[in-house]
C-alpha cells in the first residue's frame, strides 16, 4: 500500500499545473494576500488604525481560516483537483496500463487516500502561513497580536484545540464530500470535464435543494418537507459548524418557521456526514470496480 | 503436455444492449500454450483488442471464461503479476519523464526496482531520452516505453497489441529480434496481434485468426500456409494447358502463368499430361502463399460465407 501511495503521491506531484491551480493555491494566495497587507500596514496610517482597532488574535486566525476551505471556492477547488485525479485516468488512457498491476479496489481507494493527504497539507500549511504571517501584519501595524502562550491556561488551550480539530474536520469533511461528487463524475462520464461539470453540478444542487424544497413547501404547505433537508450534507456540515462555534444547533430561518423539525444533535450529524462520505466512496468504489474498460 | 499459457472457453462479448449491441467476441476458444510466439491475427473490428482486454480483466466477458496459466482472469488478480500487456498503443502520463512514468507503474504494482528500470530502458534503446517528458515522444519512442513497461514485472507471457506500429524499418526488425528473444532466451510466451501480417509470419510460432468475434483458422504458420498449396506451371499455348490441367484442378491465370491449386507431389502428373496435349511446359514451382493472402483468402471466405447463409 505504501508503493502504491507512493506511485500516487509522484504522479500528481508531477502534474505541476493542476496541483498549483487546485490545491497550491491555498497557501500561496494566503501567503500572497497577507505580504500585501503587510505592505498595506507599513504604507498605510488608515490600514494601521483598522489592525489597531480591532487587532486579531492568533486563536482566531487559526479557527477561522478552515472556514474558507469549507467555502463554495474551496470546494470547487477540490472538484477540480480529484476531477483530475479521477479523470485523468480515462483522458489519458491510463487505466488499462494501471488495472492489470494491481486491484481495483485498492487502486481507487488510495486515489481518495491520496487526494486527502495533499488537501490536508494544503490548507494545514494555508493555516500555519495564515496563523503565522498575521502576527507579522499586526507587528507592522503596531498591534498586539495575542494571546500570549503564558496566558492561556490548560483549559484553554484544550479549548482552542478542540475548536481547531472540530472546525478542521467539518472543512475536511466538507471537502471530501466536494472530491467525491467530482469522483463519481469522473468514473461515469470518463473524463475530466465530465467529472468538473457533475462534481459543480452536486455541489450546486446540494445548496439549492433547501430552495427548491422552499418553493415545494410554499405551494404544498407541507412543511414536514424540509426533513429531507436535513439529511444532505451541507445542512450536517453547517449543523456541526453551528454546534462547534455558538454551542446549538443550526436551523435555518426559513425552515425554522414552518416549526416542522428541530436540528440534528452533534452525535446524529457526524453519523450522517460520515455516511455520506463512506456511501460516496462506495458508490464510487462500485461503480469502477464493475466498469469495463474499452478504450 | 505443454502447460496452457491462454486458454478461453465460449468467450463473449456484447457491448450495448437491445438493437444497438454489437458481439465484439463470440464463443471464442483459443489455446496458446507457453513458450512461442502466438500470432493473433483479424481484420478491423474483428475482436481482437477486445479478446486481449478480457484477457487482462479490463473488460468482463458476457459469457465463457478466460485463464491464464489455468486460473481464471476474471477479477482474480494475482495471476495478472505473471502478465505484461501493451494494449493499443502506448500510452503515458505526458507531464511525467519516461524514467518517472515506468517508476510510477512499477510502484503501482509493488516490484519497483531502479537496477531493472535502467536495464530495461537501455533494452529498448531510450537510454538518450528517457529524462524528457513523455508528452514529446515520437509514436515509436511511446512504443518503446511500452514494451519495458509491459516488460516491468519480469512476466512470463507478454501481451502486445500492434507492437510495431510507429517504428521504422530497423526499428521492427530490432523489436521481432527481441520478441524472439523473450522466448528463446528467457522462457516467455509472446502473444502478438499484429496487422503487418508479414512480421507476424517471421516471427510467430503459431496464429489464429480471428473474424467478426471468432476463430476461423488457427494453427502452425507453416501448415496454414501449406492448406492453400499452389503450383505455378508456365506453359504455352495456355489455353489448351489450362484446358488439360482444369479437368482435374482448380486452376486460375495469374501474369500469362497459371496456378493449380495442387500439392508439390502432383507436378509429375501434371507434366505428363500437358506433354501428352503437345503443350510445350517451361516451368513447373511450388508457388508459396504469404499469410497475407492466406489471411485475406479465410477473412474473405468468412464474409463470403456470412452473406451467402444472411
Amino acid at each position: 500500500m505504501v508503493s502504491l501511495f507512493r506511485a500516487e503521491w509522484s504522479k500528481i506531484a508531477g502534474n505541476r499545473i493542476v496541483l498549483g491551480v487546485f490545491i497550491w493555491i491555498f497557501p500561496v494566495t494566503a501567503f500572497v494576500f497577507l505580504i500585501l497587507a503587510a505592505i498595506s500596514a507599513a504604507v498605510s496610517e488608515q490600514f494601521r488604525v483598522a489592525i489597531n482597532a480591532a487587532p486579531p488574535t492568533w486563536t482566531n486566525q487559526a479557527l477561522t481560516t478552515w472556514s474558507f476551505v469549507n467555502s463554495e471556492i474551496g470546494r470547487f477547488m477540490l472538484v477540480g483537483f480529484a476531477a483530475d485525479v479521477f479523470g485523468g485516468e480515462y483522458q489519458r488512457q491510463m487505466w488499462k496500463n494501471l488495472l492489470p498491476r494491481r486491484r481495483r479496489l485498492p487502486l481507487i481507494l488510495n486515489k481518495f487516500l491520496t487526494i486527502a493527504v495533499y488537501a490536508l497539507t494544503a490548507f494545514v500549511g494555508m493555516v500555519i502561513i495564515v496563523t503565522v504571517m498575521s502576527g507579522l501584519v499586526t507587528a507592522v501595524a503596531g498591534a498586539p497580536y495575542g494571546p500570549a502562550f503564558g496566558d492561556m491556561s490548560g483549559a484553554d488551550w484544550l479549548q482552542f484545540l478542540r475548536a481547531v480539530g472540530s472546525q478542521a474536520s467539518i472543512s475536511f469533511a466538507a471537502a471530501i464530500i466536494a472530491a467525491c461528487y467530482a469522483a463519481v463524475g469522473a468514473i461515469i462520464t470518463r473524463s475530466i470535464l465530465g467529472a468538473i461539470v457533475v462534481g459543480a453540478l452536486l455541489n450546486l444542487f446540494e445548496q439549492g435543494i433547501a430552495v427548491a424544497i422552499a418553493l415545494v413547501v410554499s405551494i404544498t404547505q407541507q412543511g414536514d418537507l424540509f426533513r429531507l433537508y436535513l439529511y444532505t450534507p451541507g445542512y450536517n456540515l453547517a449543523n456541526l459548524s453551528s454546534w462547534s462555534t455558538y454551542g446549538n444547533g443550526y436551523m435555518p430561518l426559513f425552515i425554522e418557521r414552518y416549526n416542522c423539525c428541530g436540528a440534528f444533535s452533534v452525535e446524529a450529524s457526524t453519523v450522517l456526514v460520515l455516511a455520506w462520505i463512506v456511501g460516496l466512496i462506495a458508490l464510487t468504489c462500485y461503480l469502477f470496480v464493475r466498469q469495463d474498460i474499452a478504450n | 503436455m505443454t502447460a496452457l499459457a491462454i486458454e478461453t472457453h465460449s468467450l463473449s462479448k456484447q457491448f450495448g444492449r437491445k438493437k444497438k449491441s454489437v458481439l465484439a467476441v463470440n464463443k471464442l476458444s483459443l489455446q496458446v500454450e507457453a513458450n512461442q510466439v502466438y500470432g493473433f491475427l483479424g481484420p478491423n473490428g474483428a475482436g481482437k483488442t477486445t479478446t486481449i482486454r478480457i484477457l487482462l480483466d479490463l473488460v468482463r466477458p458476457t459469457s465463457g471464461e478466460a485463464r491464464l496459466f489455468g486460473q481464471p482472469t476474471l477479477r482474480a488478480h494475482e495471476v495478472l503479476r505473471r502478465v505484461g500487456a501493451l494494449v493499443e498503443g502506448a500510452t503515458f502520463y505526458p507531464y511525467l519523464s519516461g524514467r518517472k512514468n515506468l517508476e510510477v507503474l512499477a510502484r503501482t504494482g509493488g516490484y519497483y526496482d531502479k537496477e531493472r528500470i535502467d536495464r530495461l530502458i537501455h533494452q529498448v534503446g531510450m537510454e538518450d531520452r528517457a529524462e524528457r517528458r513523455a508528452g514529446g515522444y515520437s509514436t515509436g519512442m511511446k512504443q518503446r516505453l511500452g514494451i519495458a513497461a509491459a516488460l516491468l514485472s519480469d512476466p512470463d507471457l507478454i501481451i502486445l497489441d500492434e507492437p510495431t506500429n510507429g517504428l521504422d524499418p530497423a526499428g521492427i526488425q530490432e523489436m521481432r529480434t527481441f520478441i524472439r528473444s523473450l522466448v528463446k532466451e528467457q522462457g516467455k510466451t509472446v502473444f502478438l496481434s499484429s496487422h503487418m501480417l508479414g512480421e507476424v509470419e517471421q516471427v510467430c510460432d503459431r496464429v489464429a485468426i480471428i473474424n467478426k468475434g471468432s476463430i476461423v483458422r488457427e494453427g502452425k504458420v507453416a501448415d496454414l500456409l501449406s492448406e492453400h498449396a499452389r503450383l505455378r506451371i508456365d506453359a504455352s499455348p495456355i489455353d489448351v494447358a489450362s484446358e488439360v490441367l482444369s479437368r482435374n484442378w482448380r486452376v486460375m491465370r495469374s501474369d500469362g502463368v497459371l496456378l493449380a491449386e495442387a500439392a508439390r507431389e502432383d507436378a509429375p502428373a501434371m507434366i505428363r499430361k500437358l506433354v501428352e496435349q503437345d503443350v510445350q511446359v517451361f516451368e513447373v514451382s511450388a508457388h508459396r502463399q504469404s499469410l497475407e493472402s492466406f489471411f485475406l483468402s479465410v477473412t474473405q471466405e468468412e464474409s463470403d460465407g456470412q452473406s451467402v447463409s444472411g
